[in-house]
């Protein structure tokens, strides 16, 4: 903060404390309505330590303490079925940044309108169709005839079965990730590309900077605050690896490198519906991303002298 | 007549090509889908249906569109989506506004900041959110549909970010006329955030018109479902039907045809919605001119 | 005091003010006549009582998938799950009217409503519950009536003869707790086995007999892969479609290969009772090698789809219907999915439905399904428990025998399907597939008359004779008459034909430690399976995946199941 707008602070000091009211004032119905949708219901997280029944009732039901939990972590295959959230949500995580980043950058090189906005159009809509009509396509992409297959054969290697090798499975579940949602996450970017001052080209150009020296120093740094803002929200999502994708995807042969918490727990659930242990998982993920979140904000504070939030 | 230097030239080509493959790579999968909802279920069985249609009928979208519930239930999507992103605008510029200044103008942001986030990560699941909707007599009426989102978080803090990077001098000047807060978010911040304004409001479009599971929950009736939710519960069994009629008119489909138009159905609504926000991404601000 | 309102107000939020809402449970009879209380006991006590008034009952309500554009421009265009077909004519019968608290598709959905509505304590005076352990939690918590006096004085004769053709496997056994019988349980037809689906005219284009033995199947198998079928010049063709989960839910899986492992005295996925009367798990037994030993080699060979561990479904079914692959395993009903659309890649493509592999003792060996498909259940203090028989009464018996006007819109509508039944519950005799079959045929032989049909074998008939004058006439039929033509006549036809030998498991049911490890378990067995079966794991791993699964809950599973069956 400026010089100046500490002077302006001390001159309204009178206004200071209206203002602040003001400000609770605004926050306070947003702040009922999480109370009543969020906090309310955020009591029935009891069921994770207990063994719920509907028929009981949260206040009815048997309390367990924490057996829930020691349940899901003794599991044979608890900790593989971790690493492989965390490996594959990683992945996604990395390039669900870097390529709506790029496309943006690219996108944002186009100076004929029409064009700009006609690609922008089409790659946003993978965005909406679903993984279980994705599932064909994708299958399709990647078996021992599809196009994939076909250049590698013509390329002189041997086919390979990526959905059922599980030195591929994670790679192709990443890349098929970015490729749905690269567009729709470039949204964000281009709305922050439009802050940025067009005259700071013009002055670079004139200084002698190429394209890539200015995309180099004048974009990237104007999207940084957005793609660490975005790092950091997508951090809160480092154990959700995504379900419908990877159910619609994967197969017993792949489980040791593919299945992951949400397929596992699923697969739980099919059995008999269990309320307690997948609120359990659910409260367990919660704590995670809010401990990485407001880590990411310490960190980003500590680093950029300013936090997230 | 300005003179081409070669390396831009050179970049453009690069650039160009590198866009439009992205984009083909987007489109080929679309135009399959768009192919496979027109064409007959046998050609789509065998998967022989590329990026044209094979068989070309029209059964899998005239039983959506013959449907009296599907135009109901569009409408009430409709409905939703209109209450749904007042509602949520309403609420993320109001938070955001006050939770984007500094700690020392208002130190209370960072216990309210806390909230919010926790609110963003953390949810008790659907029994006992079903049961205060229930208990606070919403369920059956639009209003389940949108008030229990009613305040988008993730919007809140994209738009906080957003609102940070407009400078305070505009804010302070305003302040020393004597404007409120109110006056100031109004007449300063929205008018110079038309693209942050945009991207969240186009977020919550598409959450609430895609959004079919809070449908599901707290609608008893199917003639009060929203479009997602009643069109994804529909497939084609043909092995109950016996009426030479409707057996005739199914053959020629399968499910895949089927959902191939239900997605391209449901999808043409935000695709006109779409470019009308996308004006305000490529209109540059001029934010920056003030910067300090 | 600002804690107190606080804690009030949650609990409001959370629990709901739901004080006793059972609005007419007073003593409704009080203010009556001598007269007017006999009626109601008469009606009451009739399986077919029509009541003095009309009796509304709260229920949920199944319905299908279908889009309501299936009535459009029929009569029925502006019925509604509580003003259709079969409302009306319980209503005229019976003088009952439901009330729908929630409405929802059958399955997922409307399991989920159920669920609901037990979490917040509201259940509906009748409803259907599609899940065994959803009954079992009901009946523990009290929250349902005791239907023993109900049903043994109610039930009409189909019902009850129904109930009996299963034998051993009598539904009404499950539903029965400490000797009350707390539901009414909806009968889970027969599918009977599963047969091996081959292109008869890729058999005729090799000369090839049609297969019996495993050693018989991979004869036809390996020329179907290696012997050019289609005889269109190319090596396109791949051996036998299997599920990537291998088997399980016998018989309805379609494209699971579950025969070829009872072929070899295998019964993976199913609890079976070994020679000293206890159960154990199918999959951990030593038959289990060599099953896996002849799928590995198999695949090996070909004669397995190379791809079957990532083929999706509907990867299946074009692999099938765009003529690559002629050989699949799947029940009676097979032509209403795959081989119906297989025409498109060849004009010639004909199926035929063979008994292969056979056992040791030449037939199929089959596995029998469990005997219910859900059960109705009547909330407790419930006035009229006796609607729930009744309904269930006219679905399976009354209407169906009913060939006056007033059952016209009935038939209609099952033609249309478009309306489930209210309560969703028709109680059948197991092989009612079969019987409907030979009473299509002995229309069609003209050893009956037409109106001797129910209104659901009449639809079927009538498919049928499509098929047959299209056929006649030298014409291309329907494909959907087609499929009803191959599946209804020449498939079920071999039920009697090629009888198979049937496996009753000796558990259905989910026990307490399966409930949280099976997911587990099941996950090692399958890995092993697939890994053995494509050649990544040496059989030896089969040895070891015994072992993991006895010690990681499996043999606590068998001890519980096994103390639950002596115990009844």
């Amino acid at each position: 903060m400026g010089q100046n707008s500490k002077a302006a602070a001390r001159k309204s000091s009178g206004h200071a404390g209206k203002e602040k009211m003001m400000f609770h004032l605004m926050l306070l119905p947003g702040m009922i309505m999480l109370a009543i949708f969020v906090f309310v219901p955020l009591f029935g997280s009891i069921m994770a330590f207990e063994n719920y029944s509907p028929a009981k009732g949260i206040f009815g039901s048997k309390w367990v303490g924490l057996e829930n939990f020691k349940f899901i972590f003794s599991l044979p295959d608890s900790r593989q079925v971790f690493v492989n959230t965390l490996v594959i949500a990683f992945g996604k995580l990395v390039f669900n940044i870097i390529i709506p980043v790029l496309f943006a950058i690219l996108l944002n090189e186009i100076r004929v309108k029409v064009f700009k906005k006609t690609f922008q159009t089409v790659v946003y809509l993978p965005h909406f169709l679903s993984w279980v009509v994705l599932a064909t396509v994708v299958t399709n992409m990647f078996s021992l005839t599809g196009p994939i297959n076909s250049v590698i054969s013509a390329l002189g290697g041997d086919p390979i079965q990526f959905l059922a090798d599980n030195a591929w499975f994670r790679k192709v579940m990443v890349a098929t990730d970015v490729w749905k949602e690269f567009g729709y996450n470039s949204v964000v970017y281009l709305a922050a590309l439009t802050s940025i001052d067009l005259g700071l080209y013009e002055a670079a150009s004139i200084d002698g900077a190429n394209r890539f020296k200015q995309i180099l120093h004048i974009t990237l740094p104007s999207l940084l605050p957005t793609i660490v803002l975005m790092t950091a929200l997508n951090l809160g999502n480092i154990l959700n690896a995504g379900f419908d994708q990877i159910f619609n995807l994967y197969n017993p042969i792949v489980y040791q490198t593919g299945d992951i918490i949400d397929t596992y727990v699923y697969r739980i659930g099919m059995v008999e519906r269990q309320y307690s242990i997948g609120t359990a998982v659910g409260l367990f993920k919660s704590v995670i991303s809010f401990i990485l979140i407001m880590g990411a904000n310490k960190a980003a504070k500590k680093f950029t002298g300013s936090g997230i939030f | 007549m300005k003179k081409v230097k070669p390396g831009k030239l050179v970049s453009d080509i690069i650039i160009w090509a590198v866009v439009i493959g992205f984009t083909l790579s987007c489109l080929l999968p679309l135009l399959n889908m768009i192919a496979i909802s027109f064409s007959g279920s046998d050609a789509v069985a065998a998967n022989e249906v590329g990026l044209l249609p094979k068989d070309v009928n029209f059964t899998a979208y005239s039983k959506l569109l013959n449907d009296s519930q599907f135009w109901k239930s569009f409408l009430i999507s409709v409905e939703r989506v209109v209450l749904g992103l007042l509602i949520n605008m309403f609420f993320t510029v109001t938070m955001a506004y006050p939770l984007s200044k500094s700690k020392l103008r208002f130190p209370a942001r960072e216990i309210y900041i806390k909230f919010v986030i926790f609110a963003m990560l953390f949810s008790g699941g659907i029994i006992p959110l079903f049961m205060v909707v229930s208990n606070l007599h919403l369920t059956n009426t639009i209003w389940s549909l949108v008030l229990p989102g009613a305040v988008p978080v993730f919007n809140v803090i994209l738009l906080i970010n957003f609102f940070k990077g407009v400078p305070d001098s505009l804010d302070e000047a305003a302040r020393i006329d004597g404007a409120s807060p109110i006056q100031i978010l109004v007449k300063i911040y929205l008018p110079v955030s038309l693209p942050a304004l945009a991207t969240v409001a186009l977020f919550s479009i598409v959450n609430h018109w895609n959004d079919y599971f809070s449908g599901l929950i707290y609608m008893s009736k199917s003639a009060m479902y929203p479009l997602q939710t009643y069109i994804q519960q529909l497939t084609v069994d043909i092995t109950q039907i016996t009426d030479a009629e409707q057996l005739k008119q199914m053959s020629s489909m399968n499910n895949r045809t089927f959902n191939a138009a239900k997605i391209v159905v449901s999808t043409v609504p935000l695709l006109v919605i779409y470019p009308f926000l996308q004006k305000y991404f490529v209109s540059g601000m001029v934010i920056g001119a003030v910067k300090e | 005091m600002k804690k107190k309102v606080i804690s009030m107000t949650l609990a409001m939020l959370m629990l709901g003010t739901t004080i006793a809402g059972c609005g007419d449970s007073g003593d409704s009879t009080a203010n009556m006549t001598e007269e007017e209380k006999a009626a109601w006991e008469e009606a009451a006590n009739d399986p077919y009582g029509k009541y003095p008034e009309l009796v509304t009952y709260t229920t949920g309500y199944n319905l299908t998938a279908q889009g309501a554009d299936t009535l459009a421009g029929t009569a029925y265009e502006n019925d509604t799950p509580s003003d259709n077909a079969y409302t009306r004519y319980l209503k005229e019968l019976l003088n009952i009217q439901n009330e729908n608290e929630f409405e929802a598709q059958t399955g997922d959905d409307y399991n989920q409503k159920v669920s609901l509505a037990i979490a917040s304590q509201e259940i509906p005076d009748i409803m259907f519950v599609q899940d065994y352990s959803t009954l079992v939690e009901l009946v523990e918590s009290d929250l349902v009536e005791d239907l023993t006096d109900v049903y043994n004085n109610l039930a009409c004769d189909t019902v009850k003869q129904s109930y009996e053709s299963y034998g051993d496997n009598n539904p009404i056994n499950t539903v029965t707790f400490d000797g009350k019988i707390m539901a009414i349980p909806k009968t889970q037809l027969s599918d009977g086995q599963d047969f091996l689906w081959l292109r008869k005219d890729w058999l005729e284009n090799l000369n090839l007999e049609e297969p019996s033995t495993l050693d018989e199947m991979a004869e036809v198998l390996r020329a179907f892969v290696n012997n050019d079928p289609d005889g269109d010049g190319q090596a396109n063709t791949v051996g036998l479609a299997a599920l990537s989960s291998v088997y399980g839910d016998y018989p309805n899986n379609t494209f699971a290969v579950d025969n070829i492992f009872t072929a070899l005295g295998a019964y993976p996925n199913i609890w079976i009772t070994d020679d000293d009367g206890n159960a154990v798990y199918g999959s951990i037994q030593p038959e289990m090698k060599d099953a896996l030993q002849l799928m590995a080699d198999w695949y090996a060979e070909g004669l397995i789809d190379k791809e079957f561990t990532t083929r999706t479904n509907d990867d299946i079914v074009a692999l099938i219907s765009s003529g690559q692959c002629g050989a699949f395993i799947g029940p009676w009903w097979a032509p209403f999915n795959p081989a119906m659309t297989s025409s498109y890649a060849d004009d010639d493509a004909e199926w035929i439905n063979v008994s292969a592999p056979v056992g040791s003792e030449g037939a199929i060996n089959a596995i029998n399904t469990k005997s219910y498909g859900g059960f109705v259940v009547v909330r407790k203090g419930y006035e009229h428990p006796e609607i729930a028989m009744k309904i269930v009464n006219v679905n399976s018996e009354y209407a169906m025998q009913d060939t006056t006007d007033a059952a016209n819109e009935i038939r209609e509508n099952q033609s249309i399907a478009y309306f489930n039944w209210p309560l969703y519950c028709q109680v059948q005799p197991g092989n009612n597939a079969e019987i409907m079959t030979q009473n299509i045929e002995a229309v069609i032989n003209g050893e009956a008359e037409a109106s001797t049909l129910t209104t659901e074998e009449m639809g079927y008939y009538d498919s049928i004779v499509r098929f047959q004058e299209a056929e006649a006439a030298g014409q291309k039929a329907d494909s959907a008459d087609y499929s009803q033509y191959m599946s209804r006549m020449v498939a079920i036809h071999k039920f009697q034909e090629e009888p198979a030998n049937f496996l009753t498991p000796s558990y259905f049911e989910t026990t307490e430690t399966m409930a949280t490890k099976w997911a587990s378990l099941e996950k090692m067995e399958l890995q092993t399976v697939l890994q053995i079966i494509v050649g990544e794991a040496e059989m030896s791993s089969f040895d070891e995946f015994v072992e993991s699964w006895t010690s990681a809950g499996g043999q606590t599973i068998t001890d519980e199941i096994n103390e639950e069956l002596s115990s009844k």
